[in-house]
């Protein structure tokens, strides 16, 4: 087992409590920071390198949100490390009843490709807070982010509490055989499986957070060209390599009619005539990759785009019709820049087609009419939702993110990943002394010790008036 | 597979809609509220009739913990099932951005037989105010609760929404196969792998509820009679067989010397000088069980107790001395009337023992000094905590109650319960036009636009000063 030594290197320095004081997570976390600060240019570069991401978009979505997330931490985390005392019961109205946050121990956060900073450190943040110490495993696809993070991160964070490790399939197979305390993974479904299956032999708590055909509807009271902008800059950010995009739209034949020149003006707008010339429009992370989306350009008919460069891994910002429900674009994750469009009669129709389905991470609608996006949001199931705009429900660090189904189970940002990674540890602090109120439950058991006793600690059911 | 039908008419039933009202969830949770008080004499026979369980302890354990659950849950459920609205950036100053606490659908819980009401109900009060369906697995060892639950409850319940099923082994592992939207399970870390692993076929997030061996550091300064008191209710409790008993005790000799007589007079008191005619003690469930604990007494020395009758499953309150750290009792969760005393130098010796095993369910200290208290709290870690007393945390529904490592993972209670069979789904419902508003994020990317994006969405570092 060729982490074992890792592993348990990091286990003691836990049981040292040397990540216990917040003195020392705001230390960890602060270097954090400078490594961001510090190492921008490397990542802006590292990350054009291995998919082309334009440097607008790497500093938007890698950095910036990240930074939101570590001052969200450093400036709460004192109030979110402390005890929380709660509701007592007669019995114990005279002890100490808290919650203790208590980190796990050692945690595994395994991180993607398609946003290689973010989607690591966002955990890393949380995971520190939380005082835990961490393994981080970048992936091995963005070769040049991976390198960044394996040489850049490890001298700025404590090698007694971190480490980074770099690793294929086969050796993340070998690292996952190992016992961690916490286990954090973003990627898609069919490893997640594997994940929380390997997970379960050590009874690992898991966070999994993956992919999600999300549906976007667009319902006939709409601003038409305002939801092409919206639609188009959630599909086409990053070349469509996000979890969060939307993945196909549902919409009426007339709305269709409407749709199309506009997202075809919005594309224009954002990329140019030529958006292979465009320095704003993303690239196809790698080969493989990229076959795969050619391959799901079969489906339907393109109305917009369409155009590809196998040696550019250049797929254009293009837009499907007369696409059915059963075309292999709708049943798997696009990730890339391809938007299909299924025309249903109505919101109804909408609806049942998204039921009928796997949970996504996000549900989209858009309507200028708030009944609709209400009923949409009642009547569906989602990770998460957002009306009228894609993507920006994840810039909120108050907002938990997470999937549910097979997009994912646990949820993180802001406070949440602090949670996440933390054990709540009901305590219950009661004298040594006082021992007549204790007698009661003891044996030799009556019926009048019975009386006192749930009168002392059941919890009576209040008025429904008084609820008002 | 023998359930698919039944998890079908659940799901169709939970897509409907008719889980969602706060008027429906509070019926049904009323209607289980009837079922505790008509059912209580059937309730009583019935563990009597599988454990011999002293109806004290029925009421105080099954009965009035269910209750308090109950109406705690009755009390809040509106304030708890109310969107959250969260705190916005710049750019969403105007939307509305709130958490909806959504149903997961349909969900499994697996209970098992030392509680067989209380650890089944509580999960199932949780299950339904949080609005979904939910599918009872009763534990087929207790066969008088078993029979009563499947043909009692479904009389209280609807039917549509909710069923008792009733299967031994081979029957869960079919009802496994199926696809449940979250599974809540108490029982032994051995079949909660497996019922783990069967969740990560269909990524379903779980609750694990499960044993271990609940250390007891008893220091030298303490009030022994009533320290002896304390530990001998929480260990003789329905015959030792309660997740949370204090499963063996650390402490010095010299504490030893004195809690050895402690502990003969605490027992004589509850149970008189022959513990088998009390009526107020307990037997092992099973003959299987009892051959397992019978064979534990083969550990050190008998101190206490030590008397055993095959035919009435009757292990006498005992007390064993003397034990190694390899002995045959200390190898496996005892979950019987027996308690070994191990002795430890000092506090520090207490908490390396304890820190290296499997992290426990709770773990117990008594000292009149909160130095030692909070030393072993925070130098320990442990599903829960309980300083003075043993097994009271749990009688406070706002304590979240679950295990860490190998002694589970989840937590429920009061609120937990309807946070953990709840999905937090954070919503953001933006306004249709304001188009100006999103300009800047659009290509084509100027970097003169990146300071506006960013004052739009930041989360600022807060001065340090302005924490204090």
């Amino acid at each position: 087992n060729p982490y074992a030594e890792l592993v348990s290197r990091l286990r003691a320095t836990w049981l040292s409590g040397k990540t216990r004081p917040m003195e020392y997570r705001v230390a960890q976390l602060e270097a954090l920071g400078r490594f961001l600060d510090e190492k921008q240019q490397d990542i802006l570069e590292a990350t054009a390198a291995d998919m082309r991401k334009p440097f607008f978009e790497c500093e938007f979505s890698e950095i910036l949100l990240c930074k939101n997330e570590l001052h969200e931490t450093l400036n709460n985390l004192s109030h979110w490390m402390k005890d929380e005392h709660v509701d007592k019961n007669l019995v114990t109205r005279l002890d100490l009843a808290f919650i203790r946050k208590d980190p796990y121990g050692v945690v595994l956060i395994i991180g993607p490709w398609n946003c290689p900073i973010h989607l690591l450190l966002v955990p890393l943040i949380g995971a520190i807070a939380a005082g835990n110490c961490v393994i981080i495993k970048p992936s091995e696809i963005t070769k040049n982010s991976e390198t960044l993070m394996a040489e850049g991160l490890p001298s700025y964070l404590d090698k007694d509490c971190s480490a980074v490790v770099a690793a294929g399939v086969e050796e993340t197979t070998r690292l996952l055989e190992n016992k961690f305390d916490y286990i954090f993974f973003t990627g898609i479904s069919a490893v997640g499986r594997i994940v929380m299956t390997a997970a379960a032999k050590q009874l690992t708590p898991v966070t999994l957070e993956l992919g999600g055909k999300n549906p976007c509807y667009v319902s006939d009271s709409c601003d038409v060209q305002n939801v092409a902008r919206r639609v188009a800059w959630g599909r086409f950010f990053n070349a469509g390599q996000i979890c969060m995009a939307p993945n196909y739209v549902l919409c009426s034949a007339e709305m269709q009619d409407k749709l199309l020149p506009a997202l075809r003006k919005a594309i224009t707008e954002f990329y140019g005539p030529n958006p292979q010339e465009s320095p704003d429009f993303g690239r196809i992370v790698g080969d493989k990759q990229f076959q795969r989306l050619q391959t799901l350009l079969r489906s339907g008919r393109v109305a917009i785009g369409g155009q590809t460069d196998e040696e550019d891994r250049y797929i254009a910002p293009t837009v499907l019709v007369d696409v059915q429900p059963s075309d292999p674009i709708i049943h798997e994750e696009v990730f890339g820049p391809i938007l299909p469009i299924v025309i249903v009669a109505n919101m109804d129709e909408a609806i049942d087609f998204i039921n009928s389905r796997e949970r996504p991470l996000v549900v989209y609608a858009f309507s200028s009419d708030d009944k609709v996006v209400n009923q949409v949001l009642e009547r569906t199931s989602s990770g998460g939702f957002c009306g009228n705009d894609t993507l920006m429900h994840v810039t909120l660090t108050s907002l938990p993110f997470g999937g549910i189904g097979n997009s994912g189970l646990g949820m993180h940002h802001g406070k949440f990943t602090f949670d996440t990674f933390t054990h709540h540890r009901g305590c219950l602090h009661r004298s040594m002394g006082r021992e007549a109120l204790h007698a009661l439950r003891y044996p030799p058991y009556s019926q009048q010790k019975l009386g006192i006793v749930r009168v002392a600690s059941e919890v009576k059911r209040k008025d429904a008036c008084t609820l008002l | 597979s023998p359930h698919a039908e039944l998890v079908s008419r659940l799901r169709a039933a939970w897509l409907s809609g008719k889980t969602r009202p706060m008027e429906y969830r509070v019926a049904q949770l009323e209607a289980l509220g009837r079922f505790l008080d008509e059912k209580k004499q059937d309730i009583l026979e019935a563990t009597a009739a599988d454990m011999r369980k002293p109806p004290f302890e029925v009421e105080v354990s099954e009965l009035s913990i269910c209750r308090s659950e109950l109406n705690h849950t009755l009390n809040n459920l509106g304030a708890w099932m109310k969107d959250k609205h969260v705190e916005k950036n710049w750019a969403t100053q105007l939307d509305s951005a709130f958490i909806r606490k959504d149903p997961y659908g349909v969900v499994l819980i697996i209970g098992p037989w030392n509680y067989p009401i209380n650890l089944l109900l509580v999960p199932l009060i949780g299950a339904i105010a949080a609005g979904n369906c939910v599918v009872m697995k009763p534990s087929e060892i207790t066969r008088n609760v078993e029979r009563l639950v499947a043909e009692m409850l479904p009389r209280y319940l609807d039917e549509d929404c909710f069923a008792v099923v009733t299967a031994g082994v081979e029957e869960t592992t079919r009802l496994l196969e199926n696809k449940f939207d979250y599974i809540f399970f108490t029982g032994s870390p051995s079949v909660g792998r497996i019922v783990m692993t069967a969740a990560a076929k269909h990524l379903t997030p779980v609750t694990l509820e499960l044993g271990g061996k609940n250390p007891c550091y008893v220091s030298d300064s303490c009030n022994v009679q009533n320290v002896a008191r304390r530990v001998a209710w929480g260990r003789f409790f329905n015959a030792g067989q309660t997740c949370v008993a204090p499963d063996y005790v650390l402490c010095s000799a010299e504490m030893q010397e004195k809690l050895l007589p402690a502990l003969r007079e605490a027992i004589t008191e509850f149970y008189g000088p022959n513990p088998r005619e009390s009526p107020d003690f307990g037997r092992i469930v099973g003959d299987r069980q009892f051959q397992r604990v019978q064979a534990l007494l083969h550990s050190g020395h008998t101190a206490i107790g030590g008397q055993t009758d095959t035919e009435e499953r009757y292990i006498a309150p005992t007390v064993l001395v003397e034990v190694q750290q390899n002995d045959p009792v200390m190898q496996e969760e005892i979950f019987g009337p027996i308690l070994p005393i191990l002795t430890v130098a000092s506090v520090d010796d207490a908490i390396a023992f304890i820190n290296a095993r499997e992290r426990p369910l709770v773990l117990y200290v008594f000292s009149s000094r909160k130095e030692v208290v909070n030393r072993v709290l925070e130098r320990t870690s442990s599903g829960g905590f309980c300083a003075n007393d043993t097994i009271m945390h749990m009688t406070i529904p706002s304590l979240p109650f679950g295990g860490i490592g190998q002694s589970g993972l989840g937590r429920y209670h009061g609120r937990s319960s309807f946070e953990t069979f709840s999905h937090q789904r954070s919503a953001l419902l933006r306004g249709a036009g304001r188009e100006t508003l999103n300009t800047p994020r659009y290509p084509p990317y100027a970097p003169h636009r990146l300071p506006l994006l960013r004052a739009a969405t930041e989360t600022k570092r807060r001065a340090a000063c302005l924490l204090l």
